[in-house]
């Protein structure tokens, strides 16, 4: 039994009501005198015992009277299965929702499910009108028909889908077909698997009743769940062509689980594995694989548990590995000039980009300063400052983010610097402040070569000079240095020297800032204030240190898409007409889709996890794809919480009147028979013939007998 | 009598009767309302028969002197009459604790009742010249006043009715001894009781002082109340005779306790009846004279 309004179960107390009151009258009973009291005595022994029968029969009626009132106000109602509801044998409107979302293909849930559907639909009578509504599809025609065939065999094509569903709006859709039928008995039949994912945001206020089919045993409440939550990768700052691998994998089980595999897959080939020793429940481990890839493209990866759980969608995530085949540099030439030879940036490029074919991938653009604030930085993987005077302050602050967000910054000395613009608007870049320059020699000195220094110590395990350590790599050491850049001490903890002149004087330090770094050397690239730019070294030095400081390869900024959502792909300028998206890749047969891009966007709705591939207008003929917009699609996140939704908590959607005047309620599977049945009617009708007995049997016989007497005497008066 | 109210029959009624000053004047008021109702002259009562001549002696009254037989003897003879010894009436008052109650409907107690009762007897026989004697009791016997036709005597009986107390206890056997040793000649016995201890004895003296040729009359004095139990809701009675206390509510057990005083009247009075008693039951709301007059109608 349950109750409405518990609250007025406190009323049972009011049961000590009737004794209270016979212990104050008994104190306040008339006290009298009578001389007879002997026969009184007497005669009280021979009535006593029905008396007393009498009255514990009264203080009986009274409690109960009041324990069957407290408890009515409490309005009690029990779920009876007897008999069928006047409405059931009524010409009945059906809307079968049913839960299409990705939980639904744990174990056996599905199979479940469409038994309880042809279950439901092998139910109705032909009088019926019925209606088909999903979480996810929202293409099914939601009309109530009284073709039962057309909604069998759309039923049976149903199958759960890799997304999340929207319950809510399902059973909103529902009630709103409903309200459209004429006839008397209306009703919900809800098939789900009723996760707890469905608890978020606002709770519809649905007007009928829903009969709950939960395709959960009772035991599977929070049924286990390993699922691969993220991957992230990130190229190796220290060692070349090797990646960082991270992959997140959560427990959403109860229980914690111990040595799980998981491993690594590129174009559907294991590459390597990995086992996670523990996972607690609720906890999120990442486990790093480091990966060495030294052919550059795209890949289609994934990540996955070595063996499948019952909810199989998230075991497995994929992702698109690119590495980088170019690096965007940007020189920006402090002392541009029409004679090669003095144009500050004239050797840099040519160091960087030789007879502009490398191999090297190093794509140089040069600009004036006054060309910087109109540049999008975020295009370039490496800036390089050559001897520009003076940087603005809003320039600055744009450079300091480009720094902190993975970008490389090189700043090189020259005559053109203006020391004391630097050390205001630079500091936070610049390894140390700048303190003025050292001119050591003039290049027509003829005592120069005494007066010159050199190249001196350099930090070998750096990955910029790690080639000069090897056989002939003392050449850096041959050039000669005119002039630097002497500094400030400075915070040591900010910079590294990396390269110091001979007399000790910093040459190339290094900042770390955010996920970028920042390298300042003291003196210029052109042939200004060294011989450097025309030895041997100057080259490589330069391709290190560039390479060094670009922007690494990361996963980190892309996007992420989950199947159901919509997948907009910037396709300006490189598809016109239209697009051809194929995947997921690696199935037998790759679907195929032709967009037509809008206002140079392609708009996609994946329905399967996996990578895509796009290309422009034809596919056939060994056409490549468009690696660029390549992107991989993964099972929606949410699913993968496959705990329970609280029944109470469902039964918040039915709208409050509704479920107030009990025109509508939830009747969980297994009880579908049952209806609530109100008690407190009947409670209410016997506490009346409690009353009336209490009245009856509480008045004085004398009264009674009085009335009876007057009663008779005008009967027989007429 | 304007002074009083009455009943419908023109007699007093009894709740009136506290407030008519002493019992001397409550006591003739009654008479003549009785003598009234007897169609009969005050005057006109009285059987005394000559019974033979004394020498006059100090202490006769002078009135009784015999002028006549004076003049022929010049002797004084004073006349003794048979009357003075011919009828002698004992008054037995119940002065017991149950006597002492009085209900609601009721204007006097049960002892107050009796006690003028007995006094307009005691006026009414004396004004006859018949001797009257009293005698009163409660767990004992307390007071007896002899049997006396002396004018001065009526004064004692109405001092002893007027403050007659009540105690615990009734003792009417020893009553019933009492007058059974003292009683002689023609006697009339008198009792005024409530009878709610009435047992096999005080019907066996009953019957043994009937047997020695008295005259016995019971007087059974009952109030509304006890005949009805009028009251309503939870009461707690309380006994007047320390014989405990009861709470009940008397719609309970009003009927089985009517049905049971019915049956103890009804007793006493086929008991009486057996004994050749005269039974009178009156209830305190009855005026005093028509009680009176049911016990003398058949005399006169």
């Amino acid at each position: 039994m349950s109750f409405l309004e518990p609250l007025f179960l406190l009323g049972l107390l009011g049961a000590a009501l009737p004794l209270l009151v016979h212990l104050i009258n008994r104190r306040k009973a008339t006290k009298r005198s009578f001389p007879a009291l002997k026969m009184l005595l007497e005669s009280n022994k021979r009535v006593a015992r029905s008396v007393k029968v009498r009255q514990w029969f009264l203080m009986a009626l009274r409690v109960l009277a009041i324990l069957m009132l407290a408890l009515a106000l409490a309005k009690p109602f029990i779920l009876s299965d007897a008999g069928v509801a006047a409405g059931e044998r009524l010409p009945t409107a059906v809307v079968l929702v049913v839960d299409t979302s990705g939980s639904m293909t744990h174990g056996e849930w599905w199979d479940r499910a469409s038994d309880q559907i042809s279950d439901e639909l092998e139910k109705l009578r032909p009088w019926d009108e019925v209606a088909l509504v999903t979480t996810t599809q929202r293409d099914i025609p939601e009309r109530l028909t009284d073709n039962h065939a057309k909604i069998k065999t759309a039923a049976k094509s149903l199958a759960p889908e890799a997304h999340t569903g929207d319950l809510k709006q399902a059973l909103q859709s529902a009630a709103d077909v409903l309200a459209t039928s004429q006839l008397p008995s209306r009703k919900i039949v809800l098939v789900s698997d009723l996760s707890a994912n469905n608890r978020a945001g606002i709770a519809p206020e649905i007007p009928y009743p829903i009969e709950l089919e939960q395709v959960r045993d009772k035991k599977e409440a929070a049924p286990d769940n390993l699922a691969i939550t993220g991957v992230q990768y990130e190229q190796d700052a220290t060692e070349e062509a090797t990646w960082q691998i991270e992959a997140k994998v959560k427990n959403q089980s109860k229980e914690a689980r111990e040595d799980v595999d998981i491993q690594l897959t590129f174009d559907g080939e294991p590459l390597s594995s990995g086992r996670i020793e523990r996972i607690g429940p609720g906890e999120e481990v990442i486990h790093i694989f480091r990966h060495r890839q030294t052919t550059s493209g795209t890949f289609s990866a994934a990540v996955e548990l070595s063996e499948e759980d019952d909810y199989a969608l998230d075991d497995r995530f994929s992702f698109v590995f690119r590495t980088r085949s170019k690096i965007m540099v940007l020189i920006v030439n402090g002392e541009a000039a029409s004679i090669a030879y003095d144009d500050e940036a004239f050797f840099l490029t040519r160091a960087l980009n030789p007879e502009q074919r490398s191999d090297s991938g190093l794509i140089p653009t040069t600009i004036t300063p006054e060309g910087l604030a109109n540049k999008n930085l975020s295009e370039y993987d490496v800036i390089i400052l050559a001897n520009v005077p003076r940087i603005p302050n809003a320039m600055s602050a744009k450079l300091e983010r480009y720094v902190r967000d993975g970008g490389g910054l090189m700043i090189t000395s020259g005559d053109q610097l203006d020391v004391e613009a630097y050390n205001q608007t630079l500091v936070g870049l610049l390894p140390k402040p700048l303190r003025g320059l050292k001119e050591l020699a003039k290049r027509d000195d003829p005592d120069a070569p005494v007066k010159i220094t050199r190249f001196g110590a350099s930090n070998h395990n750096h990955p910029v000079f790690r080639a000069f350590s090897t056989m002939g790599g003392s050449t850096l050491q041959s050039a000669q240095v005119y002039s630097y850049m002497l500094l400030e001490p400075g915070d040591p903890a900010l910079s590294t020297t990396l390269l110091s002149y001979k007399d000790n004087a910093p040459a190339l330090l290094e900042r770390q800032l955010g996920r970028g770094r920042v390298l300042l050397l003291t003196t210029s690239i052109d042939f200004e204030w060294s011989d450097f730019p025309i030895r041997s070294a100057y080259l490589p030095m330069m391709q290190r240190t560039t390479q060094y400081l670009a922007r690494r390869a990361t996963s980190v900024g892309d996007s992420r898409y989950e199947v159901g959502g919509k997948v907009t792909l910037e396709t300006s300028g490189i598809i016109e007409e239209r697009a051809i998206i194929k995947g997921p890749q690696g199935s037998e047969e790759p679907a195929r889709y032709v967009l037509e891009p809008l206002d140079g966007q392609v708009v996609f709705t994946p329905p399967e996890p996996g990578v895509y591939q796009v290309w422009s207008g034809e596919d056939s003929n060994g056409e490549p794809p468009i690696e660029d917009l390549t992107f991989a699609v993964n099972a929606a996140q949410s699913e993968s919480d496959l705990t329970g939704m609280d029944i109470e908590a469902f039964e918040q959607w039915i709208a409050p009147k509704a479920r107030e005047d009990g025109s509508a309620g939830v009747v969980a599977s297994g009880q579908t028979r049952e209806r609530r049945v109100n008690i407190w009617p009947t409670l209410l009708f016997l506490v009346t013939l409690a009353l009336l007995a209490e009245t009856i049997l509480g008045t004085r016989r004398s009264v009674l007998l009085r009335l009876w007497r007057m009663i008779t005497r005008q009967r027989l008066e007429a | 009598m304007n002074t009083t109210s009455t009943s419908n029959e023109g007699y007093l009624d009894p709740a009136t009767l506290e407030k008519l000053g002493n019992m001397h004047i409550r006591a003739r008021q009654l008479v003549e309302g009785i003598i009234a109702g007897l169609h009969r002259s005050p005057h006109r009562g009285g059987s005394v028969e000559f019974a033979e001549y004394i020498e006059y002696a100090p202490g006769h009254e002078i009135r009784h002197i015999d002028w006549k037989v004076f003049a022929k003897s010049d002797k004084y003879y004073v006349k003794q009459y048979e009357d003075e010894t011919n009828l002698r009436a004992y008054l037995l008052l119940d002065g017991s604790g149950s006597m002492d109650f009085a209900g609601e409907e009721a204007g006097l107690t049960k002892l107050r009742y009796a006690s003028f009762l007995a006094a307009t007897f005691a006026y009414l026989f004396m004004r006859q010249g018949d001797a009257v004697g009293a005698l009163s009791f409660d767990s004992e016997v307390r007071q007896y006043l002899p049997a006396s036709a002396k004018t001065s005597h009526l004064d004692d009986l109405f001092y002893m009715l007027d403050e007659l107390p009540s105690r615990e206890g009734t003792a009417i056997e020893s009553a019933l001894r009492t007058i059974a040793e003292r009683a002689r000649g023609r006697s009339l016995v008198m009792l005024f009781s409530d009878l709610l201890d009435i047992d096999e004895e005080v019907m066996s003296f009953l019957r043994v002082l009937r047997s020695r040729r008295f005259e016995v009359a019971v007087f059974h004095v009952v109030d509304p109340a006890e005949l009805e139990l009028p009251y309503e809701g939870l009461t707690l009675f309380e006994g007047l005779e320390g014989d405990g206390e009861l709470l009940v509510d008397p719609d309970d057990l009003r009927d089985r306790y009517m049905e049971m005083m019915r049956a103890h009247l009804d007793e006493i009075e086929q008991q009486c009846q057996e004994g050749d008693v005269e039974y009178i039951r009156f209830t305190t709301t009855e005026p005093i004279e028509e009680v009176a007059l049911r016990f003398l109608r058949p005399r006169f």
